[in-house]
């Protein structure tokens, strides 16, 4: 039971998300100018440098901005959780990762030392510091709900991506790392690198958030107990296994993937509220993209390099970073831009009723039809990322379709945040 | 206490937090408001308290709590 008088410290000022934000789409941007000036080299290997640098852009630029920029909302919302001094904690963590997300890609492209070291120090900081924070209150709160230990264990995946790639970055500048070679040497700390990026921080935070977000912003039954519980722990063994026997660790994450997106599948179709929705079709189409991922993952490497002209770890990568990640943030983002700006609004109203009649619909602040044209941008610039892979000439077609997406993104972000602004003035 | 009360359960945010704040508005002096929710409103209580609300949350199942509001000079 709580009583009143118990503090929550509950939402944080909406320009610290929106500047998180704001800044995602603006990476994305400079990820198409990328594709579109490295040409076709670009997608010869996955250990291209210009490869690494677009990586970099899409995970860190995007991927972990929105991601950092909704945990400040979502942690308050779902677990009563708020950070301590949230505009001195977010303008520390926000500049550092941008300046580190735009050090990394710099680096990577013109390979200049003192490009090194500004990532590793806004990185190692940026990074380090939001960990911290965010690691100190998630362990201080007592609950030990399924979702909080899943944010848990994001938290610490990305804590070790942070490590390992401050590692490779120290070896590019010649620093001699042998203390690692431990747990592996080459490209497979690389590999670990990559994995807890993708599949632990990034995958199973997602995983964690769904499991509070479907039930509650589309009213469908909650996921099975045993997914809820067992799932995110089983991902994160997988990962823990996999430093050491690649072999075993990989069919299990596959499967726990695949497990994943078809009770995802099943759940959003039981949903009561059957009403049209785009964030939905996003859920659906990284749901089937992510299962598609698990069965291409089982195929094995001398059928597949008989039958399929694309790389195997490229396309599965693309499928699982631009059809699976990006597809979920950017369903979630035309779900919470809206619904914050109108909760924020809405919360004020608490203290003077008659405010309400100010506070539009919350559709309005995100024209539903608009939430519809990114998707479908999405969905066509996503098939020419798999045309690139099969054709690198057409390379600016992704790059064409990258620029339309996220100059929309960022249209329908600025006009969400132009009207919260206005409406915040009358009132 | 008399108390007026809604069923927000089935309700996608943010229209919970508008059924309450809408029974708020209208709720008549001597009453509290008593609120069948599927979660704690954790943003709403804050809020609450800043505006002189009081109020009292108990778990009923895993998915349902029941959310009681008054006045605090009703508590």
């Amino acid at each position: 039971m709580n009583l009143s008088g118990l503090s929550f410290n509950a939402l944080p000022p909406i320009d610290l998300p929106f500047r998180f934000f704001l800044t995602a789409p603006l990476f994305m941007l400079a990820c198409a100018c990328l594709v579109f000036f490295a040409g076709e080299d670009l997608w010869f290997s996955r250990w291209h440098p210009l490869m690494l640098a677009l990586t970099h852009g899409f995970t860190l630029g995007f991927l972990t901005m929105v991601m950092f920029g909704a945990l400040l909302q979502l942690l308050p919302v779902i677990a009563g959780i708020g950070i301590p001094q949230p505009r001195l904690f977010a303008s520390i963590s926000h500049l550092s990762l941008t300046l580190g997300t735009g050090s990394i890609m710099l680096s990577f492209i013109y390979g200049k030392d003192w490009m090194l070291y500004s990532a590793i120090i806004f990185l190692g900081l940026g990074l380090g510091f939001y960990l911290m924070v965010l690691a100190w209150v998630l362990f201080k709160k007592l609950s030990q709900g399924d979702s909080i230990t899943g944010f848990r264990l994001a938290i610490f995946s990305l804590l070790a991506v942070l490590l390992l790639g401050l590692v490779l970055l120290a070896r590019n500048l010649g620093f001699d790392w042998s203390a690692t070679n431990w747990i592996a040497t080459g490209k497979q700390l690389t590999n670990i690198h990559a994995l807890w990026g993708l599949a632990g921080w990034a995958g199973i935070l997602i995983i964690a958030v769904s499991f509070q977000v479907i039930p509650m912003f589309h009213v469908a039954p909650s996921f099975p107990k045993l997914i809820t519980r067992y799932l995110a722990a089983g991902i994160f063994i997988s990962l823990l296994v996999f430093v050491l026997y690649p072999a075993i660790a990989l069919p299990i994450l596959s499967f726990c993937h695949g497990l994943f997106a078809v009770t995802l599948l099943l759940v959003i179709n039981k949903r009561k509220r059957k009403v049209p929705d785009t964030s939905i079709h996003y859920w659906q189409l990284a749901a089937l993209s992510l299962l598609l991922v698990s069965l291409l993952y089982f195929i094995p490497k001398t059928l597949w390099n008989s039958h399929i002209l694309v790389d195997k770890d490229l396309l599965i990568g693309a499928l699982f970073i631009y059809f699976y990640l990006l597809s979920v943030i950017q369903g979630m983002l035309l779900k919470i831009l809206p619904f914050l700006s109108y909760t924020h609004l809405q919360q004020r109203c608490l203290v003077d009723f008659s405010a309400m009649q100010f506070i539009p619909h919350m559709h309005e602040f995100l024209n539903k039809k608009y939430g519809q044209w990114l998707f479908r941008l999405h969905f066509v610039s996503g098939l020419c990322l798999i045309l690139v892979l099969l054709q690198p000439a057409t390379y600016f077609v992704f790059a064409l379709g990258m620029m339309l997406e996220f100059c929309w993104l960022l249209f329908i972000m600025t006009k969400t945040m132009r009207l919260y602004s206005s409406i915040d003035k009358k009132i | 206490m008399k108390y007026s009360e809604i069923d927000v359960r089935e309700l996608a945010p943010p229209e919970p937090m508008t059924a309450i704040l809408s029974a708020l508005s209208t709720l008549p002096q001597d009453e509290g408001l008593r609120v069948h929710h599927s979660r704690q409103p954790f943003p709403l209580y804050d809020k609450l308290i800043a505006a002189d609300w009081a109020y009292q949350c108990e778990q009923k199942a895993e998915h349902y709590f029941l959310l009681s509001i008054f006045r605090q000079q009703d508590q």
